[in-house]
């Protein structure tokens, strides 16, 4: 079992070596210029290329790139075109807030859409399944930003509930002013855990091994936690995984939308701000993370299942 | 030997979108203290829908039951609410299912398996359950050793012998197996029935035992019924039903037997097909393969005649010798 961790994790190694080959690749193609992004419209072409040298843009590609990773390792991800700022220290003042948000989000989903998948496959065919089926059916098809906006109608323009952006600063603030873009953002999470949280659980209700523990007399509600879910949580875990790792990268419509500072927000900033570095270190950042969610679901996949477990240890 | 369980006109059906299954059409069956009764029937004949009614264990929907009295010790299993129902299930009557690659829960110790039915009915500390399910397995040849293990680490014969100790934790006066051997190579096959009929016989345990195998029937059993089409066709002690069956049916099935004494020039098998249970024929299930049906087989539905000595036949050939005749 350790082993396979070790290896797992060794394996995140080329793995973000190649996304951020991909992307500086990508980014090369595109015909910004830093120094005039720098230096704007003051720019001679001799201090232009100046800076050019200084910044290392006359190297070759895969010196860059060799020279980036140098300087990854050492935690250093270069300083912005636009404010001078370190972007290690930017990214890791907006990450706390992006993970505020998708925590919330992604705990809002589970806690609704796992009793509302049980359920509704326990009544399957019945007026709560079908309306539970309908409104996940909305919830997965609804495009974020829209509930987003509608909220904020709702309950800060109409009823002022709830303020409608920027995040508050204190406890009861912060967690006022998280109600809207957390919902939001959980919409399509919520949706998707419901409708796989049912299917699984129904595709488990018919099997022969729910019989058994029925015929030994135990209580419903054993049947369906200790036999129902626990066998059907691997498709569940693996959407919550999945959907985790989406949501640390940042929400970036509701982030902007409700003007929260995370990293989705900050990446559409420095787009359009020309900012290579920043977007950069935001992917950079964004991949690793993901590839630590996408991990920890592997793992995870032992403690629910031994016959996967078991696979592990070989 | 007193009674353990009753069962009277118990009709199952299956409402499904494109018709009505009639899986069980009148069931009567009595099951003695301490019997094996065998239950035998080709597939489809209503044999495992009649072993989970008992059990309460009919899916509903789609299944309905529409009329009938399963008396248990004077109750009726039928009219019991949910909670009395589980505390006949695992305690007083226990079910072993068709398969045992699919009956063990793949994500809990075997172990644990055992013990959770001790701990539902037992008020005993989880200690104690865990010492009772170890003896269990040893019971049935196990080593406790393997507590902790899960089902994908053992052998369909060895899940089987779990699934037993299952069934078999709590003493339950009856136990219904759903053919236990089918699914398991011959040799297990027959190491799983001497080992089930040894518990049973050690604890007083009933058995309703299900099987389309008359070889098994013939070795395990005290009395046989033959299902035919959700109904009950023969009923009588092996002897009877082995030796003078009267039901043509009966006689189609031994007949299909190959025997190793008499030289029989080729096996004698039935013509045609169980009828489809969602289009039953008007008269009796079997007519339409019947060598020997009349005319009014064909509109009428014979009911079961009792003949002197117990021996019961539902077949209008045997109207004469019934002990009302
Ligand atoms: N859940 C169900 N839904 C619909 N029809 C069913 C259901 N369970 C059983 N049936 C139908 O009821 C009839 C009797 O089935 P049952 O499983 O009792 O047969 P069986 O005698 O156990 O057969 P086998 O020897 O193959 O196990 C069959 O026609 C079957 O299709
Ligand atoms: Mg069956």
């Amino acid at each position: 079992m350790y082993r396979y961790i070790l290896k797992r994790v060794l394996l995140l190694i080329p793995v973000l070596l190649s996304v951020i080959f991909v992307v500086f690749f990508i980014m090369s193609l595109t015909p910004t210029d830093a120094a005039e992004v720098i230096l704007g419209n003051d720019g001679t072409p001799e201090s232009l290329a100046r800076l050019r040298q200084e910044l290392g843009l006359d190297k070759p590609l895969l010196v860059q790139y060799v020279n980036y990773v140098r300087n990854l390792l050492k935690g250093d991800m270069g300083t912005s075109y636009r404010s001078g700022l370190s972007i290690s220290e930017q990214i890791f003042d907006k990450l706390p807030n992006t993970m505020i948000l998708a925590c919330s989000a992604v705990l809002i989903a589970v806690l609704i859409g796992i009793p509302a998948g049980i359920i509704s496959a326990k009544k399957q065919y019945t007026a709560f399944d079908n309306t539970v089926t309908f409104v996940a059916l909305i919830g997965a098809a609804v495009p974020g930003f829209w509930m987003g906006l509608m909220g904020v109608l709702l309950f800060s323009v109409k009823l002022g509930w709830l303020p409608a952006a920027r995040m508050g600063k204190t406890l009861p603030l912060l967690l006022k002013s998280l109600i809207l873009p957390a919902f939001t953002v959980s919409t399509n999470t919520c949706a998707m855990i419901t409708r796989q949280t049912r299917s699984s659980m129904l595709e488990v209700i018919k099997q022969d091994y729910i019989d058994t523990a029925r015929s030994k007399g135990v209580k419903e509600s054993v049947v369906t936690f200790r036999h129902m879910l626990s066998n059907a949580l691997i498709p569940i875990i693996t959407v919550i995984g999945l959907q985790i790792g989406v949501l640390l990268g940042g929400s970036v419509i509701t982030e902007n939308v409700f003007a929260w500072p995370g990293i989705g927000k900050y990446v559409v900033d420095s787009i359009t701000n020309r900012d290579t570095p920043a977007v950069l270190g935001c992917v950079v950042v964004i991949s690793v993370l993901f590839s630590l969610a996408n991990l920890c679901v592997d793992l995870l996949y032992a403690f629910v299942d031994p016959r996967i477990k078991s696979q592990y240890s070989k | 030997m007193g009674t353990l369980l009753e069962i009277k006109d118990l009709v199952i059906h299956f409402e499904m979108d494109d018709g009505v299954v009639h899986a069980l059409n009148g069931v009567d069956l009595t099951i003695h203290e301490g019997e094996t009764l065998g239950l035998v029937g080709e597939t489809g004949a209503g044999k495992t829908t009649l072993a989970k009614g008992i059990m309460g264990l009919t899916p509903r929907p789609p299944g309905k039951i529409k009329s009938g009295e399963i008396l248990y010790e004077d109750r009726n299993l039928l009219t019991l609410n949910d909670q009395e129902i589980r505390e006949i299930r695992g305690r007083h009557i226990s079910m072993i299912f068709q398969d045992p690659m699919t009956s063990l829960n793949p994500v809990m110790t075997v172990g644990d398996q055992i013990a959770e039915v001790i701990e539902t009915h037992d008020r005993i500390s989880k200690q104690d359950a865990r010492r009772k399910a170890e003896e269990m397995m040893e019971m049935v040849g196990i080593s406790c050793e393997r507590y902790p293990e899960y089902a994908h680490q053992f052998s369909g014969g060895m899940k089987q012998r779990i699934v037993i100790a299952i069934a078999l934790a709590c003493n339950p006066k009856l136990l219904i197996a759903d053919e236990p051997t089918t699914a398991l190579d011959v040799t297990i096959q027959a190491q799983v029935l001497e080992m089930m009929s040894r518990l049973k016989s050690t604890r007083n345990t009933a058995m309703l035992l299900i099987t389309h195998d008359l070889g098994i029937v013939a070795q395990n059993c005290d009395h046989v019924a033959i299902l035919y089409a959700g109904k009950v066709i023969e009923y009588g002690t092996v002897r009877q039903v082995f030796k003078q069956h009267l039901h043509p049916y009966t006689k189609g099935l031994l007949g299909s037997i190959p025997s190793l004494i008499e030289d029989v020039e080729r096996l004698t098998s039935i013509e045609g097909l169980m009828p489809d249970p969602v289009n039953l024929p008007q008269g009796c299930a079997f007519s339409p393969r019947c060598a020997h049906a009349m005319e009014r087989c064909f509109c009428e539905a014979p009911p079961l005649y009792l003949m002197e000595d117990g021996h019961s036949v539902r077949c209008f050939l045997c109207e004469h010798s019934s002990k009302e005749a």
